[in-house]
């Protein structure tokens, strides 16, 4: 464009270069109403949300359209938009965490249990209160396993050590709403006698959770041994668990 | 593939019995055996003989006649003609269509609008003090009258034995053994004679506290962060200015808020006490529940004014605390984390809280009030083998906005990651949520999910949700303990305290009063995309009805985005929207 104005000037008359200048001043003239015009909505009008305020410490900038990632549309008088986290960030632990390196699962549980034996896919903690019970998170793949296949077997696994387990049906003891990381499954309660040889004769209470999220199936088992006895202002199975629960809420299924 | 069971090792008996305790403390509570005995009133058939019990047998030990000299405070219940008329006043005031929009009345124009008239109420007052009653206060919205008098003179005046009696946690109480009777002269004057049963009727809905809270629960500058209050706090919104008032069947000690200040980093104005039915000299059972409500709201509005109404925990206890409220006019927000299953109270009980708590609607009074803590089964706490579907009360009450509870997923600094619905399903804990069986579904209470294959047209619990898992609970403060409380009995005052800044930006532009919020959070919650005005909580569930995508059984329309929340709430109380 500048080569031809040049050119232009060069070959022009008088009238010709007068008739420039006007349309050169009607140009600025243009340019000049436009540049206020902008500048007066820019003042009249809403700004842009400022960016997220990003504290130290914090992560930042979630992927796009994720729910809290802006303020809503209305929103105003000091709102400071929400920080977002990536998908799968972990927040505040509440226990000690276990990862399956088998099928990418993970847990906590509390300072109330400690691992005794663990491998890539099962993990045994044994209770460290005044009680005697083992709790048992295991896992195979759905394929092998349905959530009511695999805590059938759990049961039979058990009840090689107790031949006479059977079904708690005592409403005290139902499992409610079963669930695995918020994935619902099934749950059952027993009654038995360990009756092992490396132990003494004494009853117990098994409590059988397995859920599946369509990749891999796991059981929650927890064994407590004396489950009736009293215990403050409760009974033994009760109490121990209540420590387990935090197993069920934490746990995180592995990667899809 | 499965492996062989590992046996037990030998040496899993360390002595942790503090430990252990701590465990055993949500147990302990919820094998606590509290009844509602409301009976039915007027002239009920006696059931000589025996204790009226509502629901199944309870143990307990008849310990003798109550001593006749012995001075027992209770209420008459008075006819109260203009019910039906109140509770649409009640719902008028927060619909905009109505011509009753935001005109809220006085206590005392409550009674004069809908009680009885000024002769009925003499007449009461007569007869008590003829026949040995000292009569006291007559609250003004005319709903009852507070007696006082000796045993004798209550067995004389009502045709009624008073026995006392001990229950299975060693608590001495008194209890009529028969229904009283409402002599003939009182008949069409007085429906009821309240609170001569001195039983515990109520709960907390209160969990833990626990060893294994985030770094000791949720701080002040946490909450802020994940409930995205940053923006009214930069607004310089601490509730300055601003009254709660909270329903305690229990009291407090000072020393316990003032140590939750240091913790915390708050301070604000000292914490009042209203006694209530004679209220209480010292702390007993309840009083962590009394302090995690306190400490809650002292840390979402540390400089409102917090006002611990106290009455002992006896039948008609909760009406009588809200009636005080009501009458006393200086709140209008209130907390509730007590209550009871709903299907064991009786309907005139049930009859009895409706009436105060409509009361607290017409005043303009938002009553949050506590989901429950055993999901969808809420009669497991009072019978741990009693597995029927049932929502608690006063949650289901119409007239409240009831608060289910979240796990709550954040960062160190509080940044949000994720909640689920509280769910604990080897014991049976989890946010309170189902259909009342006593009362419809409100007119309001419409939006995505309230319209769900369980609907049938009755109240639907929870409407909101609040932090309530103790392993995500809040840092409390009880007999010089800290520790993370949990539970609905925290989502609650939770909500209660975020009203209150809400409240604070709404007087700042000139709104007096917001009014009941229930209707005006459905409006919102229906008019906005999901997700813009609520965390929308979808995992978990209350041990029955999974959460789900809009309103669910176990944690309603969700949890609060504090400033985004609070400004739509402003502009729908001035009419902007």
């Amino acid at each position: 464009m500048s080569g031809h104005y040049r050119t232009a000037r060069a070959v022009g008359d008088e009238t010709a270069r007068l008739e420039r200048r006007r349309l050169l001043t009607l140009f600025f003239i243009v340019i000049g109403v436009v540049l206020v015009a902008a500048a007066l909505i820019a003042v009249f009008t809403d700004s842009p949300e400022p960016p997220p305020d990003c504290q130290p410490g914090t992560e930042c900038g979630g992927p796009p359209g994720q729910p809290g990632a802006s303020i809503a549309p209305g929103a105003s008088g000091g709102a400071i938009p929400a920080p977002t986290v990536q998908p799968g960030t972990v927040g505040i632990r509440a226990g000690t965490p276990w990862k399956s390196t088998d099928h990418g699962f993970e847990f906590e549980y509390s300072k109330l249990w400690k691992v005794d034996t663990a491998d890539g896919s099962r993990v045994d903690l044994v209770f460290q209160g005044r009680a005697d019970a083992v709790l048992t998170v295991a896992s195979v793949a759905a394929s092998e396993a349905s959530a009511e296949v695999y805590a059938n077997r759990w049961a039979d696994t058990i009840r090689s050590d107790a031949p006479d387990l059977r079904v708690d049906d005592r409403e005290k003891n139902e499992i409610l709403g079963p669930m695995i990381g918020f994935v619902d499954g099934v749950g059952r309660t027993y009654a038995g006698t360990w009756s092992s040889p490396q132990a003494a004769t004494r009853p117990i209470g098994v409590s059988v959770i397995s859920a599946t999220d369509g990749r891999t199936t796991v059981a929650v088992v927890l064994v407590v041994w004396d489950p009736d006895d009293d215990i403050a202002s409760t009974w033994m199975q009760y109490a121990v668990r209540s420590t387990a629960e935090l197993v069920l809420k934490t746990f995180r299924w592995g990667p899809t | 593939m499965i492996r062989q069971f590992a046996v037990p090792p030998a040496s899993v008996r360390p002595a942790i019995v503090a430990t252990l305790a701590l465990a055993l403390i949500s147990g302990g509570i919820a094998m606590a055996d509290h009844r509602d005995t409301s009976r039915p009133t007027e002239r009920a058939t006696k059931d000589r003989g025996q204790v009226p019990v509502s629901g199944a047998p309870v143990s307990f030990v008849d310990a003798g006649p109550t001593p006749r000299r012995q001075a027992i405070d209770f209420e008459l219940e008075l006819a109260f003609p203009g019910r039906e008329a109140m509770q649409a006043y009640a719902l008028g005031v927060t619909d905009p269509a109505s011509p009753d929009y935001r005109r809220f009345l006085t206590a005392d124009e409550i009674g004069r609008r809908f009680g009885l008239d000024d002769e009925a109420i003499r007449r009461v007052t007569e007869w008590a003090s003829a026949h040995g009653l000292t009569v006291g206060d007559v609250s003004p919205q005319r709903i009852g009258i507070a007696v006082r008098a000796p045993a004798r003179d209550i067995e004389s005046a009502f045709d009624v034995t008073l026995r006392d009696f001990v229950d299975a946690q060693g608590h001495r109480f008194h209890a009529p053994v028969e229904t009283p009777l409402i002599p003939p002269e009182l008949d069409g004057l007085v429906t009821a004679v309240t609170g001569l049963d001195a039983r515990p009727t109520e709960r907390p809905a209160l969990t833990g506290p626990i060893a294994a809270g985030p770094a000791g629960g949720l701080t002040p500058a946490v909450i802020d962060r994940a409930y995205e209050i940053e923006g009214l706090r930069a607004q310089g919104l601490h509730g300055e200015g601003q009254t709660v008032a909270i329903v305690s069947l229990d009291t407090f000690d000072a020393d316990d808020v003032a140590k939750f200040d240091r913790m915390a980093g708050t301070s604000g104005p000292r914490v009042q006490r209203v006694k209530v039915n004679g209220g209480f000299d010292r702390p007993g059972d309840g009083q962590d529940e009394v302090n995690l409500d306190i400490d809650v709201i002292r840390a979402l509005a540390p400089k409102a004014q917090i006002i611990n109404y106290e009455s002992p925990n006896r039948s008609g206890a909760l009406a009588n605390v809200v009636d005080r409220i009501v009458a006393d006019g200086k709140a209008e927000i209130v907390s509730i984390s007590w209550g009871s299953c709903e299907p064991l109270r009786s309907s005139d009980g049930l009859s009895r809280m409706a009436r105060s708590l409509a009361a607290a609607a017409a005043a303009g009074i938002t009553v949050f009030v506590a989901s429950g803590d055993h999901g969808a089964y809420g009669c497991i706490d009072q019978d741990r083998q009693d597995l029927r579907i049932a929502v608690d009360s006063p949650a289901s009450d119409v007239n409240v906005v009831a608060v289910g509870g979240t796990y709550a997923s954040m960062l160190p600094d509080g940044t949000y990651i994720e909640e689920a619905a509280w769910e604990e399903p080897l014991t049976g804990w989890a946010p309170g949520g189902g259909l009342s069986v006593e009362y419809a579904r409100p007119s309001w209470q419409r939006g995505p999910g309230v319209d769900n294959a369980r609907s049938n047209g009755k109240r639907q619990v929870p409407d909101v949700a609040g932090p309530a898992d103790p392993n995500s609970g809040f840092l409390t403060v009880a007999a010089g303990k800290a520790s993370s409380g949990g539970g609905t009995s925290a989502a609650a005052p939770f909500w209660a305290g975020y009203a209150l800044l809400v409240r604070q930006l709404a007087e700042r532009e000139g709104v007096r009063g917001l009014g009941a919020l229930g209707p005006v959070l459905y409006t919102l919650a229906a008019s906005r995309p999901a997700g813009e005005l609520f965390h929308d909580v979808t995992k978990g569930g209350n041990l029955y009805d999974d959460a789900g995508a809009g309103w669910d059984y176990a944690t309603g329309l969700g949890t609060p985005r504090g400033t985004v929340l609070a400004r739509a709430i402003v502009d729908a109380v001035k009419g902007v929207d």
